[in-house]
């Protein structure tokens, strides 16, 4: 993993605030946060409830607009955009994956996964494939026909990544994926997240626990909607020999 | 103490000389506490002084075996869980509470740098988790992982305990400050 | 385009799975759906089963062994049906030559068939045991067993004149057997004939039930001409044959054309009158109204797991569908769900009208004489009900269109914010509404009255999420049931709006309704004249018979021997004759009035002094040459106690005085009438004054006089009627009775008084009102129920009694009914009140009567019923149950 050449920048940040109500009751859910993405890169976003984390995840896909500041996706600027384009956004650039509920109950595994596609005015044969394609990748395409419950908890956050990936979609938004799993499966769905993205997307991970922030390549917290801190340099593999004093 | 221990269940299985002991501890702890021979040589020779093992005549380096007293005190180590009331001293814990209490003292500044250090370890930690197979491994992989798990939820309550150390000192910050105590009086951290 | 049709079958793919998955909404709304489609194409095959085809009825007119039925309607040529039973005379042509029909018969009827007159005669046949009023058959002796269209069960076929063939209904009504004499009387007057019953039969093809009597030619009196010819004999009559006899302008059934029907164009019959512009107005009017509440009422079912529904639309919103992808699943829910429903409901009204059929024909029941399935209703029912569920899945379509999309991934509740504008849209077009469907109504224009009664309709509903809202305001005022009820009915506007608009759909649709129906009979009741006194039996001496001859009883004798045989049989206590007077020489008498009282020449319709309010239900007419209806009765005072209308004894008192009677117009103010006998000389002659009082109109009669007036005056004086008192009103036996007692010589009238079944039709609304007013709120608690558990655990987790939960749930049940039962009331008197005022342009008189006691039985009643039964039905403990929503 070391020396990994990362990607063309997938979506800017700049200056996002977030402004609920109004007045006295004004509350800023987000204020003056910048962030970079790019291709191969996962991105943790950590903070206690109520920091601004899934607001920022809501801003950065679309779903709402921040009050000022700017977001560029996929090199559209998303405040120049109407809601039909910023659903369009959603189809063919971006995906969620939260943290439970993520599969339409009445639909199939790949019928699922290939959904944004069809939504789009892709379907049959290819949008077919695709799905096949992208649950391979995620290792359960032998679950394609089963309905979602008739899976398992982390079976269904595999589907819900490979939807989030499927087609031309690069960047993935997960919203406490591993919340509703045991530490097992939650670990198991970071693997594969951490996989899909390594093999060529970038994803941001809004987490709490900090053992599942960790698979990502830098953290960024958040405290009251503004960024404390975060891990921003690059890693060096490092060795557990020279530490010596654990 | 856990030296003394993990010589007594390695000798469990079966008797060996010293040099396959600090051979095999190593192994099955993952090379994360690297004995020499000397530890070694001075831990079997205080078991023997115990009475918990005894030399197995004839062998050549020397083997130790484990007596019935020996096997006792494995049996009675399985059993009996790992005292946590003494705590450890830790640096961090230290660092802290003295930073708290000193006038000044950025202990945000503190808390968020080593936040920031506690999770690059962390996620060093996990890389090194990534590049095991995820399901049955074989079991000295398996004592592997669990050392590493170990690592990545203690990083992981530093984490935790740093964002609750942070939140407590925003709150302390907003509350009145009770009058400056008197030198002589034993330093206490106000509330 | 491709693209579009991808998505449609993603879109559609999720909402019928949808449908599937929620088995109970999709229950519901298909049973509230279809079920009214059921019975309406039920219905509808029912009722056109139970009439005859026409190729039936034409057969049954033939029996079996006939050939063909004639009759002779015009004179001219005519185009006829295949049936015989709808024919037309050809325009522009000529009336053929006078020659006789039999004779224009004899020319086309085919070599080897004989002809046989069927004479019918109306008569009332009577026994020792009853009396039966029927029209008389009259056959040749030869030809009556195969003209007389029955089987013989019993005896034999009469073969000569003084015997009679009766079927077994008619039989067994008059208690009569093979070998009983029975008497006919016929309308010449003449003493009945006697005759014996030789034959008893079943009729063929017709109701078991059927009435008949056949006699041979020379039994008793019949008619010139014969009602009509049999054709018997072995050659059929074609259909060639007809249309050559269709030239002298007769009509045709014949049972070989009946059989294989030529390809002829149908024959119209002459239309009815064409519907007035307000009948027109007031018949979509109703049935706008009625669809629009069958939508609102389908609307809240489809509201059922709307908080599941919304969590899956917005994590479809999150895969990237737009805020039309989100309609488009919800409405085609609707559609999914109303096309299965439609189809169904229309499939299994068929059946079951066929099932109920053939079990009523098992049973021996004639009811309904062929399966007949009317195509195009069925199918008009089908789509009906589907428009009503695509139409109810619309407005939760538009809704789901503008959930907060963010709010509801983070398992919040996620309302789309109550828009401000829709309550304020709702009372402009209440206001709109109102004003069009007023200047609609009162110009005659129904396309306006129509609009502006949807658009009331509509704003109300569109008002009621408003007014939800503001009824939450009260709920600091109250307690912590209805606190709890009111502040979760406005903030779950989305629920509770729908079921509150659907009562007051139906509230008001049954409220207009029976306000419209309660105000027409209101109009006829007083609209309504006696004639009499209630229970007295007028009998008037002459009548018209069907031949359009006058028949009378002859002489004061007469008259008073026939009034004394109707009296005896009406168990009567009294007879007073009728005699009318009118001058010797031709003319009337006309009592002139004082010249303020004059109709002025240009009267309006409503002036006092122009109407007439008369009631003719009998006329008393002497026998004269010409027919007139006189306007003088001439009394000493018992004929008008006798007919006993209010004020009575007050007018025989003033005509024992010597006074005369008269319109209280014409009475002068010194007390006198002028009358003058107005026989076309010129110049008139002057009036004579008579000391006079008032008295209303006595049914035909204006001017009452003593018989010494009427001499002073020169009139003549007939016997026309007379008038017989009763202690109790006649049962429908003791006036067959009394008819046949007098058959054919006079008519016998009771005067019952109004009488109407509006009463039973406004029960039946308010009933339909009950049902759907409980079931509509019943189904918004069941709604609530299951979304309120939540709150329910929290309550008792704080420590509420269980008794809080029945609170809870009457109280909730309260804001929905309450709400619906007022403004529906509300509306429906306003609708009602536009529905009469549509309705004026027939009748200008007509008043807004509004039936109380129903009115109240919905405004009170069904609030009671919902909120009793809300608080006795819910169980009366909280749930144990995880606090967060799931």
């Amino acid at each position: 993993m070391t020396g990994r050449q990362l990607g063309p920048v997938l979506l800017t940040a700049r200056g996002v605030t977030r402004v609920h109500g109004e007045g006295a009751t004004a509350v800023r859910a987000l204020d003056g946060v910048d962030l970079d993405i790019r291709l191969g890169e996962l991105v943790a976003v950590m903070g206690a409830s109520g920091s601004g984390k899934s607001t920022l995840l809501n801003i950065v896909g679309g779903l709402d607009t921040p009050t000022t500041g700017s977001v560029t996706l996929a090199g559209d600027e998303l405040s120049a955009l109407d809601a039909r384009a910023r659903a369009r956004l959603r189809r063919r650039a971006v995906g969620y994956v939260f943290q439970d509920f993520n599969l339409i109950p009445a639909l199939t595994a790949a019928e699922n996964v290939s959904l944004p596609r069809e939504l789009d005015g892709i379907g049959g044969r290819t949008a077919r494939a695709e799905a096949r394609a992208a649950l391979r990748e995620v290792g359960v395409d032998h679950l394609a026909d089963r309905f979602p419950d008739e899976m398992s908890g982390g079976q269904q956050q595999r589907v819900a990544i490979a939807r989030a990936l499927v087609g031309p979609r690069r960047l993935v938004l997960a919203d406490e994926p591993t919340g509703a799993l045991d530490s097992t499966t939650g670990e198991d769905v970071m693997r594969v997240l951490r996989a899909r993205i390594d093999a060529g997307a970038a994803g941001l991970l809004v987490t709490h626990e900090p053992r599942f922030a960790a698979w990502a390549d830098r953290t960024v917290f958040l405290r009251d909607g503004v960024v404390v801190d975060g891990t921003g340099r690059r890693l060096e593999p490092w060795s557990l020999q020279a530490a010596g004093s654990i | 103490m856990s030296v003394r221990q993990g010589m007594l269940a390695l000798l469990a299985q079966e008797p060996m000389h010293a040099y396959q002991l600090r051979q095999q501890f190593e192994a099955r702890t993952g090379g994360t506490w690297p004995l020499n021979m000397g530890q070694v040589s001075t831990t079997l020779d205080r078991l023997v002084r115990d009475g918990l093992v005894e030399p197995v005549d004839g062998t050549e380096p020397p083997a130790y075996a484990l007596t019935d007293a020996g096997r006792a005190a494995m049996r009675e180590w399985w059993s009996t869980p790992v005292v946590r009331s003494a705590p450890q001293r830790d640096e961090l814990s230290i660092k802290l509470a003295l930073a708290v209490t000193a006038p000044d003292v950025d202990v945000t500044a503190i808390v968020q740098a080593q936040r920031t250090e506690t999770m690059r370890a962390l996620t060093d930690l996990t890389r090194l988790k990534a590049d095991l197979p995820a399901a049955g491994p074989a079991s000295d992989d398996l004592a592997w992982s669990l050392v590493l798990d170990n690592l990545v939820f203690a990083a992981e309550a530093e984490v935790r305990w740093l964002d609750h150390v942070e939140a407590r000192v925003a709150r302390a910050a907003t509350q009145p400050i009770r009058p400056a105590v008197a030198a002589d009086e034993p330093t206490r951290v106000t509330r | 385009m491709r693209r579009w049709f991808v998505a449609m079958r993603a879109t559609a793919r999720i909402a019928r799975r949808d449908a599937v998955r929620s088995r109970g909404r999709t229950a519901l709304v298909v049973a509230m759906v279809g079920l009214p489609v059921l019975v309406a194409s039920g219905g509808a095959v029912l009722v056109q089963s139970s009439i005859p085809t026409s190729e039936r009825q034409a057969l049954e007119q033939l029996g079996d062994s006939t050939q063909a039925w004639i009759v002779h309607p015009y004179d001219s040529p005519v185009v006829q049906d295949a049936y015989g039973l709808a024919s037309k005379v050809v325009e522009g042509v000529d009336a053929s030559g006078p020659g006789s029909a039999e004779t224009a018969i004899r020319a086309s009827l085919p070599a080897g068939d004989d002809l046989v007159a069927k004479y019918l005669t109306p008569g009332a046949v009577s026994s020792d045991a009853g009396v039966v009023m029927v029209g008389v058959k009259s056959l040749s002796p030869a030809d009556l067993p195969r003209a007389a269209r029955a089987d013989l069960v019993e005896g034999v076929w009469p073969t000569t004149a003084g015997q009679a063939f009766l079927t077994t209904s008619t039989a067994s009504e008059l208690g009569v057997g093979v070998g009983a004499t029975i008497s006919v009387a016929t309308r010449t007057g003449d003493s009945p004939s006697v005759l014996e019953v030789v034959g008893v039969g079943a009729p063929q093809g017709a109701e078991p039930g059927a009435a008949g009597i056949t006699v041979p030619l020379g039994s008793i009196p019949v008619a010139n001409t014969p009602v009509g010819w049999f054709v018997v004999g072995k050659v059929p009559v074609s259909w060639d044959v007809v249309t050559a006899m269709n030239q002298s302008g007769l009509v045709v059934t014949s049972r070989a054309v009946v059989l294989e029907p030529p390809a002829v164009p149908a024959v119209g019959s002459p239309g009815g009158k064409p519907w007035s512009v307000a009948t027109v107005g007031l018949v979509l009017a109703a049935a706008t109204i009625g669809l629009l509440e069958a939508v609102l009422i389908v609307g809240p079912a489809f509201a059922i797991g709307a908080r599941r529904s919304i969590r899956q639309l917005a994590l479809i919103a999150a895969i990237g569908a737009d805020t039309v992808t989100l309609r488009r699943i919800v409405l085609l829910g609707g559609v999914v769900i109303g096309s299965v429903a439609a189809i169904a409901g229309a499939a299994l009204g068929i059946v079951g009208a066929v099932a109920v059929r053939a079990i009523a024909v098992a049973r021996g029941s004639t009811g309904f004489p062929d399966p007949r399935i009317p195509w195009l209703i069925v199918v008009a029912m089908a789509l009906v009900g589907f428009f009503v569920a695509v139409a109810a899945a619309w407005l939760p379509s538009r809704r789901s269109g503008r959930i907060d999309v963010v709010a509801a991934l983070g398992r919040r509740r996620a309302e789309a914010s109550p828009s401000r504008r829709v309550p304020i849209f709702g009372v402009l077009a209440v206001t709109i509404g109102v004003a069009a469907a007023v200047v609609g109504a009162v110009t005659s224009r129904s396309a306006l009255l129509v609009m502006g009664v949807v658009a009331l309709q509509i704003g109300v509903v569109a008002a009621s999420g408003g007014l939800v809202t503001l009824v939450g305001r009260l709920a600091p005022r109250v307690g912590v049931a209805g606190r709890v009820a009111l502040r979760d009915a406005s903030r779950q506007r989305g629920r509770t709006a729908p079921a509150v608009a659907a009562v007051i759909a139906a509230v008001a649709g049954v409220v207009a309704t029976g306000t419209y129906l309660h105000s027409k009979e209101a109009f006829g009741e007083s609209q309504y004249v006696p004639t009499a006194g209630a229970g007295t039996v007028l009998v008037a001496s002459s009548m018209v018979d069907e031949w359009g001859d006058q028949v009378h009883m002859a002489g004061d004798a007469e008259v008073r021997r026939g009034a004394e045989s109707v009296r005896q049989a009406v168990d009567g206590v009294g007879v007073a004759v009728v005699r009318a007077a009118q001058p010797v020489n031709g003319g009337w008498l006309a009592s002139l009035r004082p010249p303020d009282q004059e109709c002025p020449a240009d009267s309006s319709a409503r002036d006092p002094r122009c109407n007439n309010l008369e009631s003719l239900q009998i006329s008393f007419n002497p026998v004269r040459d010409g027919q007139y209806s006189p306007t003088e009765l001439v009394d000493e005072g018992d004929t008008v106690e006798a007919i006993g209308l209010p004020g009575a004894d007050a007018a025989a008192a003033a005509l024992r005085a010597g006074k005369v009677l008269v319109d209280p117009r014409a009475l002068w103010p010194d007390g006198t009438a002028h009358l003058q006998i107005n026989d076309g000389s010129i110049p008139l002659p002057a009036p004579v004054v008579v000391p006079a009082a008032a008295v209303k109109r006595l049914g035909q009669f204006g001017t009452v006089l003593p018989t010494a007036v009427a001499d002073r005056l020169g009139l003549e004086v007939d016997t026309v009627g007379a008038v017989v008192t009763t202690a109790a009103a006649p049962t429908d036996a003791e006036l067959a009775r009394a008819r046949s007692a007098v058959f054919g010589r006079a008519e016998v009238f009771v005067e019952r008084g109004y009488s109407d079944d509006t009463p039973i039709y406004l029960w039946v609304l308010v009933a339909a009102a009950l049902a759907i007013g409980l079931g509509a709120t019943g189904l918004a608690m069941a709604l609530a129920a299951a979304e309120f558990r939540p709150d329910l655990a929290t309550l008792a987790a704080i420590g509420a009694s269980p008794r809080m939960r029945r609170r809870v749930a009457a109280a909730q049940s309260a804001v929905v009914v309450v709400l619906g039962v007022g403004l529906g009331t509300l509306t429906g008197l306003a609708l009602g009140w536009v529905l009469v005022l549509a309705a004026r342009a027939d009748e200008p008189d007509l008043a807004v009567a509004i039936p109380g006691p129903q009115v109240l039985a919905i405004a009170v009643g069904i609030p009671l019923l919902a909120v009793g039964g809300s608080f006795l039905l819910t169980r009366s403990h909280l749930p144990v149950t995880r606090r967060l929503a799931t």
